[in-house]
């Protein structure tokens, strides 16, 4: 009983304390979350950090995975900085799948199709510095193979397009 | 004493001895009894953080960088990633895609074509329909007894005739839509 008494006058006072401040720190720092940054501040803070000449492969994916959270397709400075990111960690297909990121920031086909082709027209010089082909130039915006999922459908004769260890009826 | 205590219990060292322990298995201090994300990610590079931290390979279009690499390195990859390292224009296409084969499952393409596998769900969802509505005609057929003629149309006109005639229902029923005078429905 004497130690809930306590308690309640420890929140009692810690309440007291809170409702006394007098700074407005937070009335300060309200809007400064990234999503409501300037754009020029935005990019320049994904270039900066994917620029830094030390960084590894790892953080260049966290800082792609971050940039893929926003509501945002990627401006081609953030672009051009990103694949240079990708060379200096030598990972070519990050590239690749950079590429494809922005094309599924840019939703449907007819956005795809404006604002995808303005950032690979924008970004071409750097394009072909580095030799980096696009998708449509691998022939990778085309389906190449089927991927089962077997919790779906799975046919019999899988098993053996797959070499799995399994006895089947054969006909 | 202590001999025998022991050859009684063989056991009862090791388990005092583990009761002793105290870390926790996970860091978390949260027991996970089903983690297999490590067992199957063995072998493979971890390159990044994924959606969660997980060594998990998982293709997501919210995160599109796995943390781990699809394939395990052998020979054509350890061959390839050296040629990596210079310029990537002698890279051939073949190459290239190669690559993001050892580091993806499946292109963008691919993650988004039609599997068709809605057929598999539309003719599941049919047969459950099906079946309800045989089942429902059986019942109808075998089991249930003979609806009562009260369920006849005529049986019903004839009860409305007779609610008229013996003027029942003059407040709700229809006797009230009834004009006497005319021997007609009210207009």
């Amino acid at each position: 009983m004497a130690s809930l008494a306590v308690r309640a006058a420890r929140s009692i006072v810690s309440k007291g304390a809170r409702q006394l401040s007098t700074t407005s720190q937070l009335n300060h720092a309200k809007d400064d979350i990234m999503e409501k940054w300037a754009p020029e501040k935005f990019d320049k803070h994904f270039i900066d950090y994917l620029s830094r000449p030390e960084i590894d492969g790892w953080e260049v994916r966290k800082a792609l995975t971050e940039l893929h959270d926003f509501d945002v397709i990627p401006d081609p400075k953030v672009v051009e900085a990103a694949l240079r990111a990708c060379r200096r960690v030598n990972d070519y297909s990050l590239t690749i799948r950079f590429l494809e990121a922005i094309k599924i920031k840019c939703g449907g086909q007819k956005n795809r199709d404006v604002v995808y082709g303005y950032i690979i027209q924008q970004v071409k010089p750097v394009l072909d510095e580095l030799g980096i082909n696009t998708p449509e130039e691998l022939g990778m915006d085309k389906p190449e193979f089927f991927i089962p999922q077997p919790e779906y459908w799975w046919e019999k004769k899988w098993y053996a397009d797959y070499n799995m260890d399994k006895k089947v009826f054969q006909y | 004493a202590m001999l025998s205590r022991a050859l009684l219990f063989p056991r009862l060292g090791q388990l005092s001895t583990r009761s002793l322990h105290t870390s926790v298995s996970a860091p978390s201090g949260h027991h996970i009894e089903h983690w297999w994300g490590p067992e199957k990610a063995a072998g493979r590079d971890v390159v990044g953080y994924g959606s969660n931290g997980d060594e998990a390979y998982q293709d997501r279009l919210d995160y599109w960088y796995p943390a781990i690499r699809f394939r395990k390195e052998d020979d054509i990859s350890k061959a390839l990633r050296i040629k990596e390292k210079s310029d990537w224009k002698t890279l051939s296409a073949e190459d290239k895609k190669t690559l993001y084969r050892y580091s993806f499952r499946q292109t963008l393409s691919e993650f988004e074509a039609p599997t068709g596998y809605w057929k598999v769900m539309v003719a599941a969802t049919a047969l459950v329909i099906s079946l309800a509505t045989f089942y429902a005609v059986f019942l109808n057929v075998y089991v249930y007894p003979v609806v009562p003629p009260t369920f006849q149309n005529e049986y019903k006109e004839a009860q409305v005739q007779r609610q008229i005639v013996l003027e029942k229902g003059a407040f709700l029923g229809p006797a009230k839509y009834w004009d006497y005078e005319n021997n007609q429905w009210k207009k």
